[in-house]
């Protein structure tokens, strides 16, 4: 499968359906062979992901996928990679970066002499360049020091490339202009039209650090002023996610501050109470 | 006997969903699952529009959000809306089905497998086939399946195509849905 195949996913075409009883067996599977415990991901999110990676390679069953995990560690490279979920976009709600960049790091930079942000496992490029291209244009980057990690290394890969999907430039070209109305998401990339692929300017993440670290068992890194998980803890169930704002939390200085997506909440968790929401219509939190 | 209500639509369904929801009582004893496309990046808006007239109270779940009788979900902008095994809500930002995130045909499908024979499945007017697979889905597990009329709708796409792509239970006007619904 290349890069950036077009795979016509029309759902009425899968030809291959499994149960809930087929997606524990691949996650048994998964587990006794790798170490890796999917077991407390959103289980209706991981009947459809592996459905889909079953029907995208013509696999005829659960089993024959099982089979290929098992037996081919490199295949099971890519399909950590196909299970993750990189369909992210560049400023992803532009309510939150233009207001990072005209009240939020201000304020935090004005708190503390050099700011320390974990963006929390990177599956793909668009939240760390949408981050580097304001840290750019605030001329904020001697104050700020940005530790990405990630888990899937195929993806650290097209990270580090700056490698992206032309399909998506459009809506990241729209996306930008609702950031700043002044400039043009162009002036940050290339564009390779007989391959479809676009380029970032890498030079935009030089000074971030990249660690591979995978969120949902290892320990917590730490001292940060912010830590930055978007749209990744959907994929968990509760008992996951509470184990991960753990991690989190456990991750920031006093007074630090976590940002998750428009649509996860601390409310459903154990840490309700540690984490205060200090924005009314954005998830940006203070650890308490 | 029923456990929920999941409505779908899109283009020229707004007016229907209005109509819909405005003619529920404040004490309609099951969650409804709305899956409407809309705006990838307008956030705000369209759950005011469509609270003005409705006795029920609607929402954009977050994510885990429990899902309970008497209250309406509206998939938010920009995310698919699963429904979670023990009765919550999961959302996702997987790459859009037919187009579309959210996706008519994912939440169906969630909420088929979830559900089953306690489901009430209804496609609106829409522009695309998104959504014909997912009532499908609700047919296979034994669930209630009804269409708005094609003739009424502003939009036939999405109704014949759910239409034809499996023998659905009815073919209702608006006025029949209300009628149906009121009657749970």
């Amino acid at each position: 499968m290349g890069l950036f195949t077009e795979i016509p996913f029309f759902m009425n075409n899968y030809n291959v359906e499994i149960g809930i009883v087929e997606t524990r067996k691949i996650i048994s599977a998964i587990l006794e062979h790798y170490n890796l415990d999917y077991k407390n991901y959103a289980l209706t999110f991981l009947k459809h992901r592996f459905e889909k990676i079953i029907n995208d390679y013509n696999f005829k069953s659960a089993d024959n996928l099982i089979e290929k995990i098992v037996n081919e560690p490199e295949f099971f490279e890519q399909f950590q990679k196909d299970l993750s979920v990189e369909d992210t976009e560049m400023f992803r709600d532009p309510s939150l970066w233009r207001l990072l960049r005209d009240n939020f790091f201000p304020k935090l930079i004005q708190e503390n002499n050099k700011v320390k942000i974990w963006m929390v496992s990177m599956q793909s490029g668009e939240e760390l360049y949408s981050m580097a291209i304001l840290l750019n244009e605030s001329n904020l980057w001697d104050k700020v020091e940005i530790t990405a990690t990630y888990d899937c290394s195929k993806n650290y890969e097209l990270i580090l490339n700056g490698i992206f999907d032309t399909k998506k430039i459009e809506l990241n070209d729209a996306n930008y202009k609702r950031f700043n109305c002044y400039s043009e998401l162009s002036r940050y990339y290339k564009v390779d039209n007989i391959n479809n692929i676009g380029y970032w300017d890498t030079s935009l993440i030089k000074n971030i650090k990249f660690i591979k670290h995978y969120i949902t068992f290892e320990n917590s890194l730490k001292n940060f002023n912010l830590v930055w998980f978007r749209n990744g803890m959907i994929y968990f169930n509760q008992v996951l996610q509470d184990k991960v704002f753990g991690t989190l939390y456990e991750s920031l200085l006093p007074n630090g501050y976590m940002i998750i997506g428009d649509k996860e909440t601390v409310e459903y968790s154990s840490y309700n109470k540690k984490f205060k929401q200090i924005e009314l219509t954005e998830k940006i939190y203070k650890k308490l | 006997m029923y456990k929920a209500v999941i409505i779908g639509g899109s283009a020229g369904s707004f007016q229907v969903i209005t109509k819909i929801l405005s003619s529920l009582p404040a004490n309609f004893n099951l969650p409804i699952l709305l899956s409407l496309h809309r705006l990838k990046h307008v956030r705000s808006g369209f759950v005011e529009a469509l609270s003005l007239k409705s006795y029920i109270q609607i929402i954009e779940p977050n994510d885990k959000e429990p899902i309970k009788p008497g209250k309406a979900y509206l998939a938010p902008a920009n995310y698919h809306m699963y429904v979670e095994l023990g009765n919550r809500i999961s959302l996702s930002t997987e790459e859009p089905v037919n187009h579309s995130r959210p996706s008519i045909d994912l939440s169906f499908i969630s909420a088929a497998e979830v559900y089953r024979n306690k489901l009430i499945a209804i496609i609106l007017s829409g522009a695309n086939k998104d959504g014909a697979y997912g009532i499908k889905k609700v047919k296979d597990y034994g669930g209630i399946t009804i269409v708005q009329d094609p003739n009424e709708c502003q939009v036939k796409t999405m109704t014949e195509a759910s239409i034809k792509m499996t023998k659905v239970d009815y073919i209702f006007t608006t006025n029949q849905i209300i009628r149906f619904l009121n009657r749970l």
